[in-house]
C-alpha cells in the first residue's frame, strides 16, 4: 500500500484554531500523519463561520479553513465535561502528537496541562504555541499574527522608507505554524531515539522574531537600525533590483541583477542598447548610485513588454527574472501545473476545489491533499468507535449528554 | 537559551552535511540549533554568502559577513573543491557518514558531477538530500535564474504586498523570507524522511520549490481566487476590508491595531476606551456599525481614531488594550526589539563569543524551547575550513601529508 507520507502512524491531537494551529497540523497532515481536529460544540473555530469581506464582497464561509485544515479528520469534544476530559485521555494514550494555540492557561484549566499528559503517555510531544510563551510579562497577553509581527521588528521593515509600515498579512501565524511543525518532527526524532517526549513552549512572538535574518546583529555589531526595505534588498547593494512596471494595468517584473554577468546578461536581453553602455551604468557601484537614471531607463524598456515577455527574455539570457504573479497568474502558472502543484478535492459545499498542493516533494513518500476539510463532527463514529472502541449506543448517549 | 549549558539537542544523533547557499542556509541552520552535528562545506576559496553584507563595523571582508555569522551558528566548517575528482571522493566519504545533506545548486548540477542522488544512495542508501531551488528539479522554469526575490514575485505574495495606491510599486518581503519558508519545509520534510527510514532503511530525495514553499504562507491570495474568484490587490495587508489590522500614527512612532468597525464585540469596546480618553468626537454613533455606511465614510472613522492614538505612545496602547481584551501593538523598530521586556524575561538574545574579533555578540535567539532538548547557540559560525584538519584528519582518517597535498592542489 502506498504510505500517506512520510509521518505515516503518527497520531496528533489538534486543538489548533483559526490559523497559527491548525497551519502547524495542515503540515503534519500534508505529510501523512493522522490528524484529529478537537472542536467543542460551542466552540466552533471562527474560521468556519464568516468568510469576511473583500471590496465590500462577502466571501463564501469556510473557504480558509478548508485550506488550511484539508487532509484532517475532526471530532466534537467537551473538553469543560469531565467525561470529555476521559475521553481526551484515552485518545491521548493513542496519540503521538498534541498541538494547540490558546492563550497561556486554557489547558491546564481544563485539567489537560503537560504534567498530566506525560502521565498518560510519556512519549507525547505537546507543542504549545501561545502568542508570547508560557512566561514573561506577557505571558497572559491575547495575541494575533499581525500583532506580534510587529512587535517582532518585521512590520517596521516591510513597505517603503518614507511611507507607513506594511502589514504583511497574517504571515506570523504561517511562520508560527511552519516552526511549530519543525519542533514537532525534531521532538519525534528525539523520541525515536530515546522514547522520551517533550513539552515545547512555542511562542509566536519569538517565531517571527526569529525571521528578522541579520537585523538583530547588524544593531548589536554596528549600531544600524534596520529600515523598511521598500523594494530593495538587505543583504545586497544591487541595481537593477526590484518590481518594474510593464504594459498592463499594475503588471510588474520583477529583476533581480547582483552580478556583473548578470548584468551582461541583461543588456544582451535588451539588444545592447547604447544607453547601457553609459558610464553611470558601468559597474555595480555606479549602477546603485545612479539607480533613478537606471530604473528610468529599464521601466522605458519594460513599460513595452508584458510581465511574462520581460520574464522570459530576461531569463532566456540568464538574467534573473519573475512575474509578479497575482492569483489569477497563479491559477494559470504553467510551471506550477507542470509540477502538479495544485490539487483537487470535492468539497461537499463548493463541489470541486483547488488547494495548494504539498512544498517539499519526497521522491518515495510525498505529501499529497487526500481529503477535503472535514465537517464539525465528521469523525466521531471514527475516532469513538472505531479507535476508542465505544459501541453505538455509547456514542449517542455521550452525545445527548453533551461531550460530544 | 544560552551558551552551551551540557544538555543535548533534539538533533544530536543527526548528521548533516550543508553544501548550500543562502537558499539552504536556514535549513541546515534550523537542525543544527536544535543539535545536529552540521558541517558546513565551502569550496576553498570561501562561500558566496560571505561575500553578503551587513558586515562587522561595515568592513566587508568573508570573515566578517554578519549573514553568514546568523546562518551558520552551530556549524563546523570544511572546504572542499567537489568539483575536483579528489573532492568528489572526500565528498563521499563524508556521505557515507551523513543522515541529511541540503544543497542549493542549480538543478543537474550535481547529476552533472556523477553526485546526483542516485549516486549518493548508492554510497549511503539511508541518506536524505534536500534540495532547495528557486523553482524546483523540474518543470518548465526550473533551469530560471533565481533569488530570494524571483521565488517571492512568483508566489502570489508579491502582488498583493503594498499601498493601495496603485502608483506605487508591489514590495519586497523583507529578509530572505522565501528562503526561511523553503527552509521550514526542508527542515521538516527531511526529518519526517529521517523517521520514516526507520520502518524502511532508505532515505528519498526531497525537491523543495521556493516558490512553491512561500505560496503556501498567506490564508489568503490563492483561497480567495479559487474558493470566490476574488483578486486580491494590494491592500496593506488587511484583504481590502477595513475591519481587518491597520497602521495608525502613535505618540512615538506607529501602532497596528484591529480596529473592528461594523463588529458589534468589538468596535463598542474602542469606543469605550477612546470616550475614557476624551477622544470619542462621532464615533459613539450607532451608524458606524452599518459596514455599507461605514466604508464609505472610512477616511474619517481613521482620520479620528489616529488623533486619538497619536496621543498615546505605543506600548502604552498596547498594555492597556490587553486589559480591554483588544488588539494594538506598537510597530517595533529593532532597537525596541532588543529592549522588549518579554523577549527579555524570556532570555531570547543569546551571547555569543567571537574571540578572534575580540568581542562577544548578541544574537537572535530561540523560535521554540524545547523544554526537554534545549535550543542552543554552542559554537558560532565558523571560520574557513576551521575544521578541516578536525574532519579530514580526525574523522576520515587522512595523513597529514594526505592533507598537505590536497591543499595545495586546491582541492580542499
Amino acid at each position: 500500500m502506498v504510505p500517506t507520507g512520510p509521518l505515516q502512524g503518527i497520531r496528533v491531537m489538534d486543538f489548533g484554531w483559526v490559523v497559527a494551529g491548525p497551519r502547524c497540523g495542515k503540515t503534519l497532515a500534508d505529510l501523512g500523519a493522522e490528524v484529529i481536529r478537537i472542536e467543542g460544540r460551542g466552540r466552533i473555530d471562527t474560521f468556519r463561520q464568516g468568510g469576511g469581506f473583500v471590496d465590500g464582497k462577502e466571501l463564501a464561509p469556510g473557504g480558509r479553513f478548508k485550506e488550511i485544515n484539508r487532509n484532517k479528520v475532526a471530532i466534537t469534544l467537551n473538553m469543560r465535561h469531565p467525561k470529555g476530559l476521559e475521553i481526551a485521555r484515552k485518545l491521548l494514550a493513542i496519540s503521538d502528537v498534541v498541538i494547540e494555540n490558546f492563550t497561556s492557561g486554557v489547558m491546564d484549566r481544563w485539567g489537560f496541562g503537560y504534567d498530566v499528559m506525560k502521565e498518560i503517555n510519556p512519549g507525547v510531544v505537546y507543542v504549545s504555541m501561545s502568542g508570547y510563551g508560557h512566561s514573561g510579562p506577557y505571558e497572559h497577553y491575547v495575541s494575533h499574527g499581525p500583532i506580534v509581527q510587529a512587535l517582532a521588528g518585521f512590520t517596521h521593515c516591510t513597505g517603503l522608507p518614507d511611507r507607513r509600515p506594511v502589514v504583511m498579512g497574517a504571515y506570523a501565524d504561517f511562520i508560527g505554524g511552519a516552526s511549530a511543525a519543525f519542533a514537532v518532527v525534531a521532538a519525534l526524532a528525539h523520541r525515536q531515539q530515546t522514547g522520551l517526549g517533550q513539552y515545547v513552549d512555542l511562542a509566536q512572538y519569538q517565531a517571527i522574531a526569529a525571521t528578522t535574518g541579520t537585523a538583530v546583529l547588524d544593531y548589536t555589531v554596528n549600531g544600524r537600525a534596520a529600515q523598511r526595505i521598500g523594494t530593495g534588498s538587505y543583504h545586497q547593494q544591487a541595481a537593477p533590483y526590484g518590481p518594474y512596471r510593464c504594459a498592463g494595468e499594475d503588471r510588474w517584473c520583477a529583476i533581480a541583477v547582483t552580478t556583473e554577468a548578470e548584468w551582461e546578461a541583461f543588456r544582451a536581453a535588451l539588444g545592447a542598447p547604447a544607453w547601457t553602455r553609459d558610464q553611470r551604468f558601468a559597474t555595480m557601484a555606479d549602477r546603485v548610485g545612479n539607480r533613478a537614471a537606471l530604473d528610468e531607463r529599464v521601466t522605458e524598456w519594460t513599460r513595452q513588454h508584458s510581465p511574462d515577455e520581460v520574464m522570459y527574455l530576461l531569463q532566456k539570457a540568464g538574467c534573473p527574472a519573475a512575474a509578479v504573479q497575482n492569483a489569477v497568474d497563479m491559477a494559470r502558472d504553467p510551471h506550477l501545473h507542470a509540477r502538479g502543484f495544485w490539487e483537487y478535492q470535492q468539497d461537499p459545499q463548493l463541489g470541486t476545489q483547488r488547494f495548494e498542493g504539498v512544498p517539499g516533494r519526497l521522491s518515495e513518500t510525498p505529501g499529497r491533499v487526500r481529503r477535503p476539510a472535514p465537517q464539525v463532527g465528521e469523525h466521531n463514529d471514527y475516532v469513538y468507535g472505531s479507535l476508542l472502541g465505544m459501541d453505538e449506543h455509547q456514542i449517542q448517549q455521550y452525545a445527548e449528554e453533551g461531550v460530544f | 537559551m544560552n551558551q552551551d549549558d551540557g544538555s543535548v539537542g533534539a538533533l544530536s544523533h543527526v548528521r548533516v552535511l550543508d553544501l548550500s547557499d543562502e537558499k539552504g542556509v536556514y535549513a541546515a541552520k534550523l537542525l543544527a540549533d536544535l543539535g545536529a552535528d552540521t558541517i558546513k562545506v565551502e569550496p576553498p576559496g570561501g562561500d558566496l554568502t560571505r561575500q553578503f553584507g551587513p558586515f562587522v563595523d561595515d568592513v566587508p571582508d568573508p570573515a566578517r559577513s554578519l549573514f553568514f555569522f546568523h546562518y551558520n551558528t552551530n556549524k563546523r566548517g570544511i572546504t572542499l573543491d567537489v568539483e575536483r575528482a579528489e573532492g568528489r571522493r572526500l565528498l563521499l566519504e563524508l556521505v557515507r557518514r551523513a543522515d541529511i545533506l541540503i544543497e542549493s545548486f542549480p538543478p543537474g548540477f550535481l547529476a552533472g558531477l556523477d553526485l546526483a542522488y542516485a549516486d549518493l544512495a548508492r554510497i549511503n542508501p539511508g541518506l536524505v538530500m534536500a534540495s532547495i531551488t528557486p523553482f524546483g528539479q523540474h518543470g518548465p522554469h526550473a533551469h530560471y535564474k533565481g533569488s530570494d526575490l524571483v521565488a517571492w514575485a512568483m508566489s502570489g505574495y508579491m502582488a498583493i504586498m503594498g499601498y493601495e495606491d496603485l502608483s506605487l510599486p508591489p514590495l519586497t518581503v523583507p529578509f530572505l523570507q522565501c528562503c526561511h519558508t523553503a527552509g521550514y519545509y526542508a527542515a521538516t520534510t527531511a526529518l519526517a524522511a529521517v523517521l520514516y527510514r526507520a520502518t524502511t532503511g532508505r532515505g528519498q530525495h526531497i525537491d523543495v520549490s521556493m516558490q512553491e514553499a512561500m505560496a503556501t504562507m498567506s490564508e489568503t491570495p490563492n483561497v480567495f481566487y479559487s474558493m470566490d474568484e476574488v483578486v486580491l490587490t494590494r491592500q496593506w495587508g488587511y484583504n481590502g476590508d477595513p475591519s481587518g489590522l491597520r497602521v495608525f500614527r502613535s505618540k512615538d512612532g506607529y501602532v497596528d491595531m484591529g480596529l473592528g468597525p461594523f463588529r458589534r464585540d468589538i468596535w463598542p469596546r474602542w469606543m469605550t476606551w477612546m470616550d475614557a480618553d476624551g477622544q470619542l468626537g462621532d464615533l459613539g454613533d450607532e451608524r458606524w456599525l452599518d459596514r455599507e455606511w461605514g466604508m464609505a465614510h472610512c477616511d474619517q472613522m481613521y482620520g479620528q481614531v489616529e488623533a486619538w492614538t497619536t496621543t498615546r505612545t505605543g506600548y502604552d496602547l498596547f498594555n492597556e488594550a490587553q486589559t480591554r481584551r483588544l488588539e494594538v501593538a506598537p510597530v517595533n523598530d529593532i532597537p525596541a526589539v532588543l529592549a522588549d521586556p518579554q523577549l527579555n524575561a524570556r532570555g531570547y538574545f543569546v551571547q555569543v563569543p567571537h574571540p578572534e574579533l575580540d568581542r562577544t555578540v548578541t544574537y537572535a535567539g530561540a523560535p521554540y524551547d524545547l523544554h526537554g532538548t534545549p535550543w542552543s547557540i554552542r559554537r558560532r559560525a565558523p571560520l574557513l575550513g576551521e575544521h578541516n584538519r578536525e574532519i579530514y584528519l580526525g574523522e576520515l582518517g587522512l595523513t597529514e601529508q594526505a592533507l598537505q597535498e590536497h591543499r595545495e592542489h586546491g582541492v580542499i
